[in-house]
Protein backbone atom coordinates (compact mmCIF):
# COMPACT_ATOMS: atom_id res chain seq x y z
CA UNK A 1 0.00 0.00 0.00
CA UNK A 2 1.36 3.40 -0.90
CA UNK A 3 1.14 6.26 1.55
CA UNK A 4 0.90 9.88 0.53
CA UNK A 5 3.61 12.24 1.76
CA UNK A 6 2.21 15.24 3.64
CA UNK A 7 3.00 18.73 2.33
CA UNK A 8 6.37 19.15 4.01
CA UNK A 9 7.70 22.42 2.61
CA UNK A 10 8.31 24.60 5.66
CA UNK A 11 8.42 21.65 8.06
CA UNK A 12 11.77 21.09 9.79
CA UNK A 13 13.66 18.32 8.00
CA UNK A 14 14.27 16.54 11.30
CA UNK A 15 10.49 16.31 11.85
CA UNK A 16 10.02 14.88 8.37
CA UNK A 17 12.48 12.12 9.25
CA UNK A 18 10.32 11.25 12.27
CA UNK A 19 7.33 10.89 9.94
CA UNK A 20 9.38 8.70 7.60
CA UNK A 21 10.49 6.38 10.42
CA UNK A 22 6.86 5.95 11.47
CA UNK A 23 5.45 5.40 7.99
CA UNK A 24 8.07 3.98 5.61
CA UNK A 25 9.91 0.67 5.47
CA UNK A 26 13.65 0.90 4.96
CA UNK A 27 15.06 0.11 1.53
CA UNK A 28 18.39 -1.76 1.67
CA UNK A 29 19.95 -1.14 -1.73
CA UNK A 30 22.68 -3.27 -3.28
CA UNK A 31 24.36 -0.21 -4.81
CA UNK A 32 27.72 0.91 -3.48
CA UNK A 33 29.86 3.92 -4.42
CA UNK A 34 33.60 3.28 -4.39
CA UNK A 35 35.77 6.40 -4.53
CA UNK A 36 39.27 7.68 -4.07
CA UNK A 37 40.15 11.17 -2.93
CA UNK A 38 42.95 12.66 -5.08
CA UNK A 39 43.83 14.89 -2.13
CA UNK A 40 44.60 11.77 -0.07
CA UNK A 41 46.72 9.72 -2.49
CA UNK A 42 47.93 7.32 0.20
CA UNK A 43 44.46 6.59 1.58
CA UNK A 44 42.62 3.43 0.55
CA UNK A 45 39.47 3.52 -1.55
CA UNK A 46 36.38 4.55 0.38
CA UNK A 47 32.98 2.90 0.01
CA UNK A 48 29.77 4.84 0.57
CA UNK A 49 26.64 2.86 1.38
CA UNK A 50 23.18 4.49 1.33
CA UNK A 51 21.25 4.29 4.58
CA UNK A 52 18.04 2.23 4.29
CA UNK A 53 15.85 4.85 5.99
CA UNK A 54 17.28 7.62 3.81
CA UNK A 55 16.75 5.53 0.68
CA UNK A 56 13.10 5.07 1.67
CA UNK A 57 12.75 8.86 1.94
CA UNK A 58 14.38 9.38 -1.46
CA UNK A 59 12.12 6.87 -3.19
CA UNK A 60 8.99 8.13 -1.42
CA UNK A 61 9.48 11.75 -2.54
CA UNK A 62 8.43 15.02 -0.95
CA UNK A 63 10.73 14.63 2.08
CA UNK A 64 14.34 15.48 1.20
CA UNK A 65 15.52 18.98 0.27
CA UNK A 66 17.21 19.56 -3.09
CA UNK A 67 20.88 18.67 -3.03
CA UNK A 68 21.68 22.32 -3.81
CA UNK A 69 20.57 23.19 -0.26
CA UNK A 70 23.43 21.08 1.10
CA UNK A 71 25.86 22.74 -1.30
CA UNK A 72 24.88 26.16 0.02
CA UNK A 73 25.54 25.04 3.59
CA UNK A 74 28.93 23.67 2.54
CA UNK A 75 29.77 27.05 1.00
CA UNK A 76 28.86 28.78 4.25
CA UNK A 77 30.94 26.34 6.25
CA UNK A 78 33.96 26.90 4.02
CA UNK A 79 34.06 30.59 4.92
CA UNK A 80 36.98 31.46 7.24
CA UNK A 81 34.72 33.31 9.67
CA UNK A 82 32.12 30.51 9.84
CA UNK A 83 30.83 29.91 13.34
CA UNK A 84 27.39 28.36 13.00
CA UNK A 85 24.88 27.70 10.24
CA UNK A 86 22.41 30.56 9.87
CA UNK A 87 20.78 29.27 6.69
CA UNK A 88 19.47 25.96 7.99
CA UNK A 89 16.11 27.08 6.60
CA UNK A 90 17.41 25.99 3.19
CA UNK A 91 16.89 22.42 4.36
CA UNK A 92 13.46 23.10 5.81
CA UNK A 93 11.81 25.73 3.62
CA UNK A 94 12.99 24.80 0.12
CA UNK A 95 10.51 22.72 -1.89
CA UNK A 96 11.32 19.03 -1.29
CA UNK A 97 12.42 16.92 -4.24
CA UNK A 98 10.06 14.49 -5.96
CA UNK A 99 10.44 10.75 -5.62
CA UNK A 100 13.58 9.29 -7.15
CA UNK A 101 14.47 5.96 -8.66
CA UNK A 102 17.14 3.94 -6.87
CA UNK A 103 19.70 5.09 -9.45
CA UNK A 104 18.69 8.76 -9.16
CA UNK A 105 18.96 8.51 -5.38
CA UNK A 106 22.53 7.21 -5.69
CA UNK A 107 23.44 10.16 -7.93
CA UNK A 108 21.90 12.57 -5.42
CA UNK A 109 23.79 10.92 -2.58
CA UNK A 110 27.11 11.15 -4.43
CA UNK A 111 26.63 14.89 -4.85
CA UNK A 112 25.61 15.26 -1.21
CA UNK A 113 28.02 13.05 0.73
CA UNK A 114 31.14 12.80 -1.43
CA UNK A 115 33.43 15.82 -1.89
CA UNK A 116 32.82 17.76 -5.10
CA UNK A 117 36.45 17.49 -6.20
CA UNK A 118 35.95 13.71 -6.32
CA UNK A 119 32.73 13.49 -8.34
CA UNK A 120 33.01 16.56 -10.57
CA UNK A 121 34.28 15.47 -14.01
CA UNK A 122 35.21 12.12 -12.48
CA UNK A 123 34.84 10.39 -15.84
CA UNK A 124 37.34 12.73 -17.52
CA UNK A 125 40.34 12.10 -15.29
CA UNK A 126 43.17 9.78 -16.28
CA UNK A 127 42.65 7.66 -13.20
CA UNK A 128 39.12 6.52 -12.37
CA UNK A 129 38.31 7.80 -8.93
CA UNK A 130 34.62 6.95 -8.58
CA UNK A 131 32.70 3.80 -9.46
CA UNK A 132 29.09 2.81 -8.80
CA UNK A 133 28.79 -0.93 -8.38
CA UNK A 134 26.77 -3.63 -6.62
CA UNK A 135 27.84 -4.97 -3.25
CA UNK A 136 28.60 -8.39 -4.76
CA UNK A 137 31.33 -6.69 -6.83
CA UNK A 138 33.24 -5.81 -3.64
CA UNK A 139 35.58 -8.12 -1.72
CA UNK A 140 33.67 -10.35 0.68
CA UNK A 141 36.38 -10.04 3.32
CA UNK A 142 38.39 -7.27 5.02
CA UNK A 143 41.87 -8.60 4.34
CA UNK A 144 44.33 -5.81 3.51
CA UNK A 145 41.49 -3.29 3.75
CA UNK A 146 43.91 -0.37 3.99
CA UNK A 147 45.40 -1.27 0.61
CA UNK A 148 42.17 -1.38 -1.37
CA UNK A 149 42.21 0.70 -4.56
CA UNK A 150 39.89 0.94 -7.54
CA UNK A 151 40.93 -1.64 -10.14
CA UNK A 152 41.70 0.58 -13.14
CA UNK A 153 41.62 -2.37 -15.52
CA UNK A 154 38.06 -3.28 -14.58
CA UNK A 155 36.62 0.22 -14.85
CA UNK A 156 38.50 1.39 -17.95
CA UNK B 1 -2.12 8.99 37.71
CA UNK B 2 -2.48 11.40 34.79
CA UNK B 3 -1.76 10.73 31.12
CA UNK B 4 -0.57 13.50 28.84
CA UNK B 5 -1.79 12.99 25.25
CA UNK B 6 -0.31 15.62 22.96
CA UNK B 7 1.45 15.91 19.62
CA UNK B 8 3.82 18.79 20.28
CA UNK B 9 5.58 20.36 23.23
CA UNK B 10 6.61 23.94 22.57
CA UNK B 11 8.26 26.50 24.80
CA UNK B 12 6.08 29.49 25.76
CA UNK B 13 8.87 32.07 26.04
CA UNK B 14 11.10 30.52 23.37
CA UNK B 15 9.44 27.98 21.10
CA UNK B 16 12.54 25.81 20.73
CA UNK B 17 13.42 25.66 24.42
CA UNK B 18 11.57 23.59 27.02
CA UNK B 19 12.89 23.00 30.54
CA UNK B 20 12.24 19.83 32.50
CA UNK B 21 12.42 20.10 36.28
CA UNK B 22 15.41 18.10 37.43
CA UNK B 23 16.89 17.19 40.78
CA UNK B 24 16.58 19.88 43.46
CA UNK B 25 16.25 23.27 41.81
CA UNK B 26 18.07 22.31 38.60
CA UNK B 27 16.29 22.39 35.26
CA UNK B 28 17.22 20.22 32.31
CA UNK B 29 16.76 21.67 28.84
CA UNK B 30 14.79 19.16 26.78
CA UNK B 31 16.19 20.09 23.36
CA UNK B 32 19.81 20.01 24.52
CA UNK B 33 19.33 16.54 25.97
CA UNK B 34 17.97 14.88 22.84
CA UNK B 35 19.98 12.62 20.57
CA UNK B 36 19.96 14.22 17.10
CA UNK B 37 21.30 11.26 15.12
CA UNK B 38 22.13 7.62 15.76
CA UNK B 39 23.15 4.54 13.82
CA UNK B 40 23.98 0.89 14.30
CA UNK B 41 26.55 -0.40 11.83
CA UNK B 42 28.62 -3.48 11.11
CA UNK B 43 32.21 -2.75 10.02
CA UNK B 44 33.12 -6.41 9.70
CA UNK B 45 30.75 -7.47 6.94
CA UNK B 46 28.63 -5.17 4.78
CA UNK B 47 29.49 -1.88 6.48
CA UNK B 48 25.85 -0.89 5.99
CA UNK B 49 23.67 0.62 8.68
CA UNK B 50 21.37 -1.89 10.36
CA UNK B 51 19.15 0.90 11.62
CA UNK B 52 19.51 4.61 12.15
CA UNK B 53 17.94 8.04 12.48
CA UNK B 54 18.99 11.19 10.61
CA UNK B 55 21.66 9.38 8.61
CA UNK B 56 21.81 9.52 4.80
CA UNK B 57 24.75 7.22 4.19
CA UNK B 58 27.75 5.57 5.78
CA UNK B 59 31.24 5.53 4.32
CA UNK B 60 33.69 2.70 4.93
CA UNK B 61 36.91 4.74 5.14
CA UNK B 62 39.52 2.17 6.18
CA UNK B 63 40.07 -0.54 8.76
CA UNK B 64 38.03 0.50 11.79
CA UNK B 65 37.16 3.81 10.13
CA UNK B 66 33.62 4.96 9.44
CA UNK B 67 31.92 8.21 8.47
CA UNK B 68 28.20 8.62 9.11
CA UNK B 69 26.70 11.36 6.91
CA UNK B 70 23.72 13.22 8.34
CA UNK B 71 20.48 14.02 6.52
CA UNK B 72 19.85 17.11 8.68
CA UNK B 73 23.19 18.86 9.26
CA UNK B 74 24.32 19.87 12.70
CA UNK B 75 24.69 23.62 13.34
CA UNK B 76 28.51 23.40 13.19
CA UNK B 77 31.28 20.98 14.04
CA UNK B 78 30.96 21.49 17.79
CA UNK B 79 28.68 18.54 18.46
CA UNK B 80 29.57 15.43 20.36
CA UNK B 81 29.46 11.75 19.56
CA UNK B 82 29.15 8.70 21.77
CA UNK B 83 30.16 5.27 20.52
CA UNK B 84 29.88 1.67 21.55
CA UNK B 85 31.01 -1.57 19.97
CA UNK B 86 29.75 -5.11 19.95
CA UNK B 87 31.52 -8.23 18.90
CA UNK B 88 35.03 -8.46 17.52
CA UNK B 89 37.79 -10.99 17.41
CA UNK B 90 39.86 -9.11 19.97
CA UNK B 91 39.42 -8.22 23.60
CA UNK B 92 36.48 -5.80 23.81
CA UNK B 93 37.82 -4.25 26.98
CA UNK B 94 40.74 -2.63 25.19
CA UNK B 95 38.68 -1.07 22.39
CA UNK B 96 38.13 2.66 22.08
CA UNK B 97 36.83 5.00 19.39
CA UNK B 98 38.28 8.31 18.31
CA UNK B 99 36.13 11.00 16.67
CA UNK B 100 37.61 13.30 14.09
CA UNK B 101 36.42 15.58 11.34
CA UNK B 102 36.96 14.05 7.92
CA UNK B 103 39.88 15.78 6.18
CA UNK B 104 39.48 17.66 2.91
CA UNK B 105 35.73 17.44 2.86
CA UNK B 106 34.65 20.66 4.54
CA UNK B 107 31.50 18.93 5.72
CA UNK B 108 32.12 18.70 9.44
CA UNK B 109 28.53 19.74 10.21
CA UNK B 110 27.25 17.13 7.76
CA UNK B 111 29.03 14.06 9.02
CA UNK B 112 30.82 12.41 11.90
CA UNK B 113 33.93 10.29 11.41
CA UNK B 114 35.43 7.87 13.88
CA UNK B 115 37.96 5.06 14.02
CA UNK B 116 38.01 2.08 16.35
CA UNK B 117 41.35 1.12 17.87
CA UNK B 118 42.67 -1.42 20.34
CA UNK B 119 45.84 -1.30 22.35
CA UNK B 120 47.21 1.48 24.50
CA UNK B 121 45.97 4.92 23.53
CA UNK B 122 48.73 7.23 22.32
CA UNK B 123 51.26 4.45 21.84
CA UNK B 124 52.67 2.85 18.72
CA UNK B 125 51.17 -0.48 19.77
CA UNK B 126 47.62 0.68 19.05
CA UNK B 127 45.97 -0.75 15.95
CA UNK B 128 42.76 -0.03 14.09
CA UNK B 129 40.13 -2.75 14.31
CA UNK B 130 36.88 -3.51 12.50
CA UNK B 131 34.03 -4.11 14.92
CA UNK B 132 30.54 -5.47 14.47
CA UNK B 133 27.44 -3.83 15.91
CA UNK B 134 29.00 -0.43 16.48
CA UNK B 135 26.65 2.19 17.84
CA UNK B 136 26.87 5.96 17.34
CA UNK B 137 24.87 8.74 18.94
CA UNK B 138 25.17 12.47 18.28
CA UNK B 139 24.07 15.32 20.54
CA UNK B 140 24.26 19.05 19.87
CA UNK B 141 22.43 21.72 17.90
CA UNK B 142 20.77 21.05 14.55
CA UNK B 143 21.10 23.41 11.57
Amino acid sequence: MTIETPEFQGTHLWERLHWAIDNLDGVQTDYRVVWEDPEEPDAPAKITVPDPNWMACAMQGGILPPVESYWELKKDEAQPDFKKHTRGYLLHNTKPVDKMTEEEAIEYLIMKDIPEHVWKDYDKSNRKRLVICKKQNLPGHRTWRNSWKINQDLVA
Amino acid sequence: MSTLVIDTIQGKTTAGSVNVRGEGSANTNLQQGLVKAWAMNNQVTTHSNLDSFNVASVTDVKTGGTTENFTNNMANGNYTGTFCSGYTTIDDASLYAVKYNAPNTGIASGSISFTWYYGSHGTTSKQAADCSHIGMQVAGDLA
